[in-house]
């Protein structure tokens, strides 16, 4: 297994698509990988293999490996030749895309080199991702209003997408505006719903104050209000 | 640098979006661009080159109409590779590299790419090169462009023009470039950004008097990613 030692330009662009369906958002990863492969001094026809992890390239962007499509192009970009050689050759024979379980978008290229001395130094390549474009649909939390009096309390919070989504689902980001709630920074949701459960804190002033929960994605966001009386 | 002599069969492709965020455009841009390097050594030689992806792929015409981005709305993958390789028995080494490609939106709302490239062989070449471009971007065509004066009686001054835009809806983020451009005669025209969040900005051009005697239509165009408006001043040399 040849080794990829570096991207040069890695490029993503993202978009969503319109129209109906459950796979409207399309990636697009290019770049070019250093491949840095030297054939020794023969003409011997080599073949080999070399693997791209994209998603650890782009904060790693994570895929469903149970509903998202990869595909994969991939050209010589550098090569390199000797006088020493009788026979020269560089190929990209095949690529493919993969998903990994853990949700890794991998790139896998089948190489060929020949000539004495030669050398196929990087690599071009283009990665599409027909991808989940879930959304937030909503956002709600339970009780409505908190009364704090000496012990935390239990918050309930249900999140509903709008579409159901296969395991190991989508991931949800959530967040709050202020104060001493405590949540999941991100939670996966198979289906179409769950509920979480989170803890409201003793950490308030006294009063009454209103806290704003926010479910995200990429691509939404929902948000909702509670009360806390402390 | 090294200079592109054009590009073989430029391929466009437009795919209207929902997002994120403003982006209502993707366009997928393909081709293969030419060069005319040769090399006659074995030392290897590094070089750059620029394709402007705004003037390749102009929208129509006579003239043709430069397709400008709104940098701070656009963003753009892309990946080239050697195309066209030449090498001769009189090397001891060869080498043809694109080692790698950088997208930019300039100043201007021009699309560049920049290839950083090596050749190296005694007599060899790299002849052109392949890439494709893809454009995510927040859209806004032009409603209308209109001229005042539009009936002008030229002597020997310059004439000033005051060229209003109006776009469909307000510019994105950075403002929405707007190339204006004459298929010939004396116009000199400024590049006219219409400012983030408004939808119209007024330019000032100026019609220079370098026609001959009679009357004249002179087309000024104007366009931005998605489309093109031209607009007819009539001129009486005297």
């Amino acid at each position: 297994m040849l080794t990829i030692t570096n991207v040069e330009g890695a490029q993503r662009v993202d978009a969503l698509l319109p129209g109906t369906g459950t796979n409207n958002r399309l990636f697009v990863f290019t770049g070019t990988a250093i491949v840095g492969w030297r054939a020794p001094d023969d003409d011997q026809l080599r073949s080999d293999q070399a693997e791209l992890d994209i998603s650890a390239l782009h904060d790693n962007q994570l895929f469903n490996p149970r509903s998202d499509l990869a595909m994969v192009s991939a050209w010589p970009a550098s090569l390199h030749a000797t006088s020493d050689a009788d026979q020269v050759t560089w190929a990209v024979d095949k690529a493919t895309g993969e998903i990994a379980p853990d949700g890794h978008l991998l790139a896998k290229f089948s190489l060929a080199l020949q000539g004495a001395s030669g050398a196929f130094s990087r690599l071009a390549y283009e990665v599409l991702v027909q991808a989940l474009s879930v959304k937030v649909a909503g956002i709600s939390a339970y009780p409505p209003v908190v009364r704090l009096a000496g012990q935390p309390v239990t918050l309930y919070v249900s999140l509903l997408l709008d579409q159901a989504v296969a395991p190991p689902g989508a991931t949800i980001r959530l967040s709050h505006n202020i104060g001493d709630v405590t949540l999941p920074p991100e939670v996966q949701v198979s289906g179409n719903s769950t509920m979480i459960t989170g803890t409201v804190g003793l950490g308030f002033p006294k009063g009454s104050q209103m806290i704003t929960l926010t479910a995200a994605n990429d691509i939404s966001r929902a948000s909702t209000d509670f009360t806390v009386i402390a | 640098m090294l200079v592109f002599r054009g590009v073989v069969d430029p391929q466009l492709m437009n795919v209207p979006l929902v997002g994120p965020g403003t982006a209502n455009d993707l366009f997928v841009l393909s081709g293969i661009a030419l060069l005319d390097w040769q090399v006659a050594n074995d030392r290897v030689h590094r070089e750059l080159a620029e394709l402007d992806l705004s003037g390749v792929y102009a929208i129509g015409t006579e003239p043709p109409a430069e397709r400008l981005f709104a940098a701070g709305a656009t963003d753009v993958a892309a990946v080239a590779w050697p195309a066209s390789m030449h090498g001769d028995d009189g090397a001891d080494q060869e080498t043809w590299a694109v080692d790698r490609v950088e997208p930019t939106v300039d100043d201007r709302g021009r699309l560049l790419l920049r290839f950083f490239m090596a050749l190296q062989g005694e007599d060899s070449a790299l002849s052109s090169v392949a890439y494709r471009t893809y454009v995510r971007t927040a859209s806004v065509a032009l409603k209308r462009i209109s001229i005042v004066p539009n009936d002008v009686v030229l002597q020997n001054d310059p004439v000033p023009l005051a060229i209003t835009l109006l776009l469909e809806a307000n510019a994105p983020a950075g403002g929405q470039p707007v190339a204006l451009a004459t298929e010939r005669g004396s116009v000199e025209l400024p590049l006219a950004v219409v400012p983030e969040g408004t939808d119209n900005v007024t330019v000032t051009g100026q019609l220079l008097p370098f026609y001959g005697p009679g009357d004249t239509t002179q087309t000024v165009t104007a366009s931005t990613s998605v489309n093109r408006l031209d607009f007819d001043i009539l001129i009486h040399k005297i």
